[in-house]
């Protein structure tokens, strides 16, 4: 059995459905094609809201080579809804921040935002093979709606205004399937994309780079560490990247000009990597290559996401730079945004318009995350004479002004909003906390079962938050009613009432919290901008909907329509 | 706010400038003058004014003939 350090790979048999003239003769709600972290992950989304999706995947184990390996705070909440946190967070190794050297000297040590009333760390460090692993761990926890076909390629397809119509090829036999919806997950090389024709079109940068994986059973801690111009290396950018099991991660930029076979030869990179080590101080430990690969950065993305019954994710949407770790996060963000919308359109919970916000505001997320990866790359691979002169004007400055110094952070991914979503609704202004579209902001709460958090309190559902006006130990009675008419309705959605005294408490539908879990301060309503009392409409992915002050019951029903594209014929 | 040089201030800046361009010498002229950008771009601390002098420094740049 091939294995890595303490990873075994299982080798997975080919699954081929039982067939009727060469069809699977079962009718699909979802297919997903591509087995990959983005494509369980969508599996695993639809699995929360009882929807059930055949994964296609070609290969027969989980993923090998270097490939991802930082997930951030966001992608771990994520992670969370989907029943995968804690063997993440059991193996993953977690940082917050990282130094920058102008050769030996340091001249930047950034931190990621952190602190100590934060459920979860801004960053762990895992390698794809695990987060795949655990992917499929928790899939197997949904046996009746988590199809996963190992061994299998999409071949063909077509698409119509009811579906789409496959045939997937399994162990030399080839059988025909339909599905409601096709979504491509399947990858940088997407089969799905370059089916119909589709590009990916943006910034592409000349910049090489190497990316070696070494064991190398060295105790210094997790961090990012970069040097340019080092004296073991003159002239190139390194990043070193520690990761579980003794497994460290390098990269390098070789000059433009060079040639990318020979540089990538075992012996040309032993000798970077041990000249490298020499300069650490780690040049006498015991190391051994991994994997190489190379590397070219590109900012680029799909013109639109949503192509009628065929939507896209992950790298099939969009390519990201490596620098700031842009790739797997966006596309764990894409999987939590596609996922309640598909689940609520297949079960009629919502309008189809409901997935063209998908497009939007994900296309909206790549733009942002272009911004800062771009500006990320063209500091480390300079794609022009100024850029590299205004690089180094920088970095010779750097350790004596610090606001110069931060050319030099990586800009490391952030969870982004959607300022312009067209299922936002008008609501009372804030001057704090998360305004609609946002992403959900955390706080430390006292819920029935002890210390906990609202970011662990989401999740496959809509929720009303709450915030209790102060001196009052209850939610106004009229919305109140109104809260547990939407409660017992057809959506799934429950209240959580953010109360500054009293006791915590569960029903089926509504949780209470205390917001006292930091002593002396109610911070929960203070991060929420909500001091005076607020109600707040989070939509399953936790992203705000809308909030306001004072609502009534109408107002939160009508909120509800309108962030799920029910048109006026179709409102309840 | 655009506080103005004296003209004795903007003799001496000159000057100084000078002087430090032929001091760091040809190989390093390039980078002495990005590290001058970069540092000026915070002390004016105003990103219109600094794109004004940057478009300004931009227009019509000659191939040197007097400064060969």
């Amino acid at each position: 059995m091939k294995r890595v350090g303490p990873f075994a790979y299982t080798e997975h048999a080919a699954v081929l459905p039982a067939l009727v003239a060469g069809r699977d003769p079962r009718p699909h709600r979802v297919v997903i094609a591509g087995g990959g972290p983005v494509g369980l992950a969508l599996a695993l989304a639809l699995a929360s809201w009882g929807v059930a999706s055949v994964v296609i995947e070609a290969d027969t184990t989980v993923c090998d080579g270097s490939r991802a390996i930082c997930i951030s705070r966001r992608s771990l909440e994520i992670l969370g809804e989907l029943g995968a946190l804690d063997a993440h967070l059991a193996r993953g190794l977690p940082w917050q921040g990282g130094r920058t050297f102008h050769g030996t000297e340091e001249i930047l040590r950034f931190g990621m935002p952190h602190d100590a009333l934060q459920r979860l760390p801004p960053m762990i460090n895992l390698q794809q093979y695990w987060i795949e692993q655990y992917l499929v761990d928790a899939a197997a926890a949904h046996p009746g709606l988590i199809e996963l076909r190992w061994g299998t390629e999409l071949a063909a397809f077509e698409a119509d205004d009811a579906g789409v119509s496959m045939t997937m090829r399994c162990a030399g036999e080839a059988y025909a399937m339909r599905a409601d919806w096709l979504i491509a997950c399947d990858g940088g090389q997407s089969f799905v994309r370059r089916s119909m024709g589709l590009k990916l079109e943006g910034t592409a940068f000349d910049g090489k780079y190497v990316i070696v994986d070494i064991t190398l059973p060295s105790t210094y801690p997790a961090e990012r560490r970069a040097w340019f111009d080092p004296p073991s290396n003159p002239g190139s950018t390194v990043l070193m990247h520690k990761q579980p099991d003794d497994l460290w991660r390098l990269d390098y930029q070789i000059p433009d000009d060079a040639d990318l076979e020979a540089a990538l030869q075992p012996d040309r990179v032993a000798a970077f990597v041990q000249r490298h080590l020499d300069m650490v101080g780690e040049g006498d430990l015991p190391w051994e290559i991994v994997w190489i690969s190379a590397y070219r950065a590109g900012a680029m993305s799909l013109e639109r996401y949503r192509h009628g019954r065929i939507l896209f994710a992950g790298n099939a949407a969009h390519a990201m730079p490596i620098f700031g770790v842009r790739g797997l996060n966006s596309g764990f963000d894409d999987a939590h945004n596609l996922g309640w919308k598909l689940a609520s359109v297949v079960r009629g919970l919502a309008g189809e318009a409901l997935l063209d916000s998908y497009d939007l505001e994900r296309r909206h997320a790549f733009r942002v995350n272009a911004a800062s990866a771009i500006q990320s790359t063209e500091f480390m691979a300079p794609p022009s004479r100024g850029f590299a002169l205004m690089r180094e004007a920088a970095i010779t400055l750097a350790h004596r002004h610090a606001s110069i110094a931060q050319f030099a952070n990586p800009r490391q991914t952030m969870p982004i909003g959607y300022p312009d979503s067209p299922l936002s609704v008008a609501s009372d202004p804030s001057t704090a906390g998360p305004a609609p579209g946002d992403p959900p902001t955390e706080a430390p709460v006292r819920g029935p079962a002890g210390p906990t958090h609202l970011s662990a309190l989401l999740g496959a559902a809509w929720t009303v938050l709450a915030f209790v006006e102060p001196g009052s130990d209850r939610i106004d009675p009229g919305l109140d009613a109104g809260l547990r008419a939407l409660e017992t309705g057809p959506l799934p959605l429950r209240t959580v009432e953010v109360a500054a005294t009293g006791e915590a408490a569960r029903t089926t539908t509504r949780i209470r919290v205390v917001d006292d879990a930091d002593p002396g301060a109610r911070t929960a309503a203070a991060r929420w901008g909500a001091l005076d009392g607020a109600i707040v409409l989070l939509r399953p992915d936790g992203h705000v909907a809308g909030r306001w002050r004072r609502p009534d019951a109408t107002t939160l029903a009508s909120a509800l329509d309108t962030a799920r594209c029910l048109h006026d014929e179709e409102k309840a | 706010m655009n506080p103005t040089l004296s003209q004795a201030a903007r003799d001496a800046l000159y000057r100084d400038c000078a002087l430090a361009i032929t001091a760091v010498g040809r190989d390093r002229e390039s980078l002495f003058l990005a590290r001058l950008a970069l540092l000026l771009m915070e002390a004016v601390g105003d990103a219109d004014r600094c794109r004004e002098a940057l478009e300004a420094a931009a227009r019509d740049v000659p191939a040197p003939s007097l400064s060969r």
